[in-house]
């Protein structure tokens, strides 16, 4: 029967009931949950999978330059001691990133440093490598042993590059938080302040936000000082070592070498500049005792670097290094 | 059940037939049993009573029913409506829901009747006139080149891309700028002008007159880096950016940058110089020698990702060539700029560097391994084509020179104010390209 108003029982409905039958809705369900099922895992394997970085990937990269000429091996023995324990007290941040470096005559096997990852607690005792600096001074191979490093952890973030000739005193200090978190290392740049000393025309900037720093730097007196620089990995160091190890300026025979070679570069390219944070120098560099030096240690400072203990006459790396030893704190 | 009486109306007599199991409501429509077939239709003219479409005014007969609020009145209009109305669509309880006579996919439209006709046309003529003004709307904004399409395509995409054409170059200091000069310019300008307007691009014409600032032992020849500085400050939004030399002319102008390179420049670009290296650069860097660098240092084709390419440049004979080239706004871009240019470089090399900044960049390409990271090469007939005269040396190799079968995208006279005819040689390009593109729809279309 037609009726013109819908019926009050159900069965008058205008839809024959066999049009759209119930099991269609309980069919549909299997498929729903399997595509959520399908989201889950794809947002699940897409967060856990990153960057690939291992587990045990350490955040800092300390990178020790050894100079075996004129240098006994139990020196070097005591220097890489000293790293160790720094690198052990601070545990899971820190790695060593050794290499030996010997006369320029000897042609090395040069395999890639065993990396002992193990919670990123490792240490590397290097095979002797040879950096090829041409002509140059020694001290240039600081840039290509960074570049290396970085090579061999690509996953690190920061490298720490000190000299040879350097006591760490003050172990219980970390990197982090004595320079590297932004809040600490923007309280202790120096804006402003000549990048050279002695010239007073390119400055610091004075508006660089410490996040966007990636080269840590300090001064003393004569101008920059890279026997204790801390570079962020990127890009950007890429650029900045490669044009620092640029061909012209280990050719160009600088009076202080690679040195004066950041310098002319820091002033002269705005892009370099403005990645560039200078601290002050006991932060990181602190000098001997020694008449003429400045910037001496104090306890409480990080470390000593034994300036010029090497070139001087008159100063024994040896007998420097072992002074300072035994006036370390002892780490906790 | 008797018969329901026309849709319309009823006769009185048929109001007692009115069966079923409801009663009327006053004032609604009252159900019927089934609604009426045609041939139940009485036969109205006939009838005295009112079974008819509109209620009559003359008056009800006595007993019948209101339906729908009609009386039962005197049909109006005669039989010609009737004959409509028992055409109209009609519901049959026994069929199935949806198959009614008209309104399912089959028969979309209704049979026969003046006015379902009418609106068929209608609809029809609509969709067509809809047609039209969009197939308008797509040749005027499209395809057909108008101010308005060249500021469409300046919206979707053209404003990123800035041509930079150097014009006065020297400026008429180291040598005098007669009329030829003057007329290899105006052709030069009005060319790219063209270009751009067509394609929404920016043109930036900058001055490349010999200034103080670059004088010999002071920069020399090093404007190019300072003017592309210079324009990506000035087009903070741009992200590519074109340099022209002035000896240059577009031949197919209805060739777009993003058709011809962006579209796919993974595949029109090559990162491993070895595909065509006329320095002999030694690439990729040796694994025993820069065993420190890292792996995309060390890879003949950087990273191979198209997001990497911020420097896009054609080789020619003799190394690399910067009459015509791409440079993206990124960092990298931005530490070339910087780098480009050093003091102790340009001292120790500015005599041996002939090309300056152009042989710098080769340097730069040599010794710092960052470079060749975003350094993507192009074959040179892709932006650069030669005339005869440049490359005189190899004459028959087929990577340098026009070829105007190809119909090669430009042609960079270089070094014609070198013993050639910038004018002469200008003039001829410029009438082979307006040969070449002479027809109604290269000229005014895509």
């Amino acid at each position: 029967m037609h009726f013109a108003l819908p019926g009050r029982n159900h069965r008058s409905s205008p839809f024959p009931a066999g049009s759209v039958p119930r099991a269609y809705f309980g069919r549909k369900r299997p498929l729903c949950a399997v595509v959520f099922l399908a989201i889950l895992l794809l947002i699940a394997f897409s967060r856990n999978s990153g960057d690939r970085r291992p587990e045990g990937a350490p955040h800092t990269v300390m990178i020790l330059l050894t100079n075996k000429t004129g240098h006994s091996t139990s020196y070097i023995n005591k220097v890489v001691e000293n790293r160790k324990e720094y690198a052990e007290t601070h545990g899971n941040p820190l790695l060593l990133f050794l290499t030996v470096k010997e006369s320029n005559n000897v042609q090395s096997k040069r395999s890639p440093p065993p990396i002992n990852n193990v919670l990123g607690y490792g240490f590397f005792a290097g095979n002797v490598t040879d950096y090829p600096v041409g002509e140059a001074p020694n001290g240039w191979a600081c840039i290509p042993a960074i570049r290396h490093a970085m090579k061999e952890y690509k996953y690190s973030t920061y490298f720490w590059f000190l000299d040879q000739d350097a006591v760490i005193m003050n172990p219980s200090l970390s990197l982090e938080q004595h320079i590297l978190v932004p809040g600490r290392l923007g309280s202790i740049m120096r804006r402003g302040v000549p990048v050279v000393p002695s010239s007073t025309v390119i400055e610091t900037y004075k508006h660089v936000p410490p996040e966007r720093v990636q080269f840590i730097i300090t001064q003393d007196a004569g101008g920059l000082q890279p026997g204790s620089m801390i570079i962020k990995a990127g890009p950007w160091a890429h650029y900045l070592l490669d044009a620092w190890f640029d061909p012209i300026f280990r050719n160009y025979g600088f009076q202080k070498a690679e040195q004066h070679a950041l310098e002319h570069i820091v002033q002269w390219h705005p892009t370099v500049l403005t990645k560039l944070a200078v601290i002050p120098q006991k932060i990181m560099n602190s000098y001997p005792d020694v008449p003429g030096l400045g910037g001496t240690y104090e306890d409480g400072d990080l470390l000593v670097r034994l300036k010029g203990c090497a070139e001087v006459k008159g100063r024994s790396c040896e007998k420097e290094f072992q002074k300072y030893l035994e006036k370390r704190t002892p780490s906790e | 059940m008797g018969a329901g009486g026309s849709f319309w109306g009823s006769d009185s007599d048929n109001n007692n037939g009115y069966a079923g199991s409801r009663a009327s409501t006053p004032g609604l429509p009252v159900s019927r049993s089934h609604s009426p077939l045609p041939s139940e239709c009485p036969s109205l003219p006939d009838s005295t009573s009112n079974g008819g479409i509109w209620p009559g005014r003359k008056g009800t007969s006595n007993g019948s029913a209101n339906i729908g609020g009609y009386s039962p009145a005197r049909k109006f209009l005669g039989k010609h409506l009737r004959k409509l109305s028992t055409t109209l669509p009609t519901y049959s309880p026994f069929s199935p829901p949806y198959s009614t006579s008209y309104g399912t996919p089959s028969t979309p439209f209704p049979p026969g009747g003046l006015r379902s006709c009418f609106s068929l046309r209608r609809s029809k003529l609509n969709t067509f006139l809809l047609l039209i003004a969009a197939l308008m709307i797509f040749v005027f904004t499209y395809l057909h080149h108008n101010p308005v399409s060249s500021k469409i395509r300046y919206a979707s995409g053209g404003s990123k891309i800035v041509i930079i054409l150097a014009a006065n170059q020297g400026g008429g200091v180291m040598s005098w700028k007669g009329a030829k000069e003057w007329a290899v310019e105006r052709d030069s300008i009005a060319n790219k002008k063209a270009y751009a307007e067509r394609w929404g691009y920016h043109l930036e014409i900058k001055d490349m007159s010999t200034k103080r600032r670059y004088a010999h032992e002071w920069r020399e020849s090093w404007e190019k880096v300072d003017v592309i500085k210079q324009t990506m400050r000035q087009h903070p939004k741009a992200e590519w950016f074109w340099w022209l030399d002035l000896n240059t002319f577009i031949m197919e102008p209805s060739i777009s940058l993003h058709s011809h390179i962006f579209q796919h420049i993974q595949n029109v670009t090559y990162r491993d110089i070895n595909i065509y290296n006329p320095l002999n650069i030694t690439h990729p860097f040796s694994k025993t020698d820069f065993f420190y660098l890292d792996d995309v240092s060390l890879s003949p084709v950087g990273d191979d990702k198209a997001e990497s390419i911020n420097l896009v440049i054609p080789q020619d004979c003799g190394g690399f060539n910067l009459g015509s080239f791409l440079i993206r706004r990124s960092e990298w871009s931005e530490r070339l700029l910087d780098i480009w240019w050093d003091p102790v470089g340009y001292e120790q090399k500015h005599m041996e560097w002939e090309h300056k900044e152009q042989d710098a960049l080769e340097y730069l390409y040599t010794n710092q391994p960052w470079v060749r990271t975003g350094t993507a090469f192009i074959p040179q007939r892709m932006i650069n084509s030669f005339p005869p005269g440049a490359c005189a040396e190899t004459p028959d190799d087929r990577r340098i020179f026009y070829d105007e079968k190809d119909r090669d995208f430009v042609v960079n006279m270089a070094g014609c104010e070198w013993g050639r005819d910038c004018w002469g040689e200008m003039a001829y390009y410029r009438q082979l390209s307006e040969r070449l593109n002479s027809g109604w729809w290269k000229k005014s279309f895509r």
